[in-house]
């Protein structure tokens, strides 16, 4: 899947996503978040940022051969993440444009829990250097 | 507690360094070179490694995290534009104020001017959160 090859509105497949005690406990002690409570929710942010890093690695963008910047971020959440709580990653491309040498991107994001409910969304702008 | 504009959030200082952002790589699944590998660095316009963008908004989440503990994970927005990078041993400053307070149907909400700072004043984050607070 190259990201050049994309329409705008392309609907990447579901992506299952749990997030487990552990592993939100190292992203608080990787970020330096000592008031972070691991062990009762997961960091808000982790959900934004290991969903971000799935589709940068789906998109091809993650491997070293070309230069990535991300540009500007939005987020909303609704409810906390338990950890271990199975989320699911509905993800859309919503714009995908070259200009002046660089590809901009924007993929939304929308994290949903077992009963249907979005609990967080994200959108990010990524710029893509393709020279 | 009474919230007015003006308000400032408590800080956040934090130097980033390089076990951080290895750390932080492996925590949130992005191994992207730009951050690791410096001779790839190398080659890019900044020359060096330099730490990821969510890295950064991590601590402008846990300042918001911080000042309502309950309220950012239930109901917080946050919109932000990333304006220059961080490169390893920077020191940065993560700073919020209360810019207004509304009411509608009910609810009161905050909006905050988020900044994440260097030492020497350059701006690396800018941008607004919205906060519900009943």
């Amino acid at each position: 899947m190259q990201l050049q090859d994309l329409p705008t509105g392309h609907e990447f497949p579901p992506e299952s996503l749990i997030i487990t005690e552990t592993e939100a406990a190292a992203y608080a002690a990787a970020v330096g978040d000592t008031s972070a409570q691991p062990a009762d929710r997961v960091p808000s942010m982790a959900v934004v940022a290991a969903g971000l890093s799935r589709f940068i690695k789906h998109l091809g963008l993650a491997d070293g051969t070309v230069e990535v910047v991300h540009a500007s971020q939005e987020v909303s959440f609704n409810r906390p993440i338990t950890p271990g709580e199975n989320l699911e990653i509905r993800a859309t491309l919503k714009s995908n444009a070259e200009r002046r040498e660089s590809r901009f991107a924007t993929v939304e994001m929308l994290f949903i829990d077992e009963s249907g409910k979005v609990v967080a969304s994200a959108s990010s702008l990524v710029l893509v250097n393709t020279t | 507690m009474t919230i007015r504009p003006g308000d400032m959030l408590d800080s956040v200082d934090r130097t980033v360094t390089q076990a951080q952002v290895e750390a932080y790589a492996d925590a949130a699944g992005d191994h992207n070179p730009i951050h690791l590998d410096a001779a790839f660095a190398a080659k890019t316009p900044f020359g060096k490694r330099i730490a990821h963008g969510m890295l950064t908004l991590a601590m402008v989440s846990e300042m918001l995290t911080s000042a309502y503990p309950n309220n950012w994970a239930s109901g917080g927005r946050l919109k932000v534009r990333f304006r220059s990078p961080v490169f390893l041993g920077e020191t940065i400053h993560v700073t919020g104020e209360v810019k207004k307070v509304t009411a509608s149907d009910g609810v009161r909400s905050v909006e905050i001017a988020v900044g994440v700072k260097k030492d020497d004043g350059e701006d690396v984050i800018t941008g607004q959160a919205f906060v519900q607070l009943d």
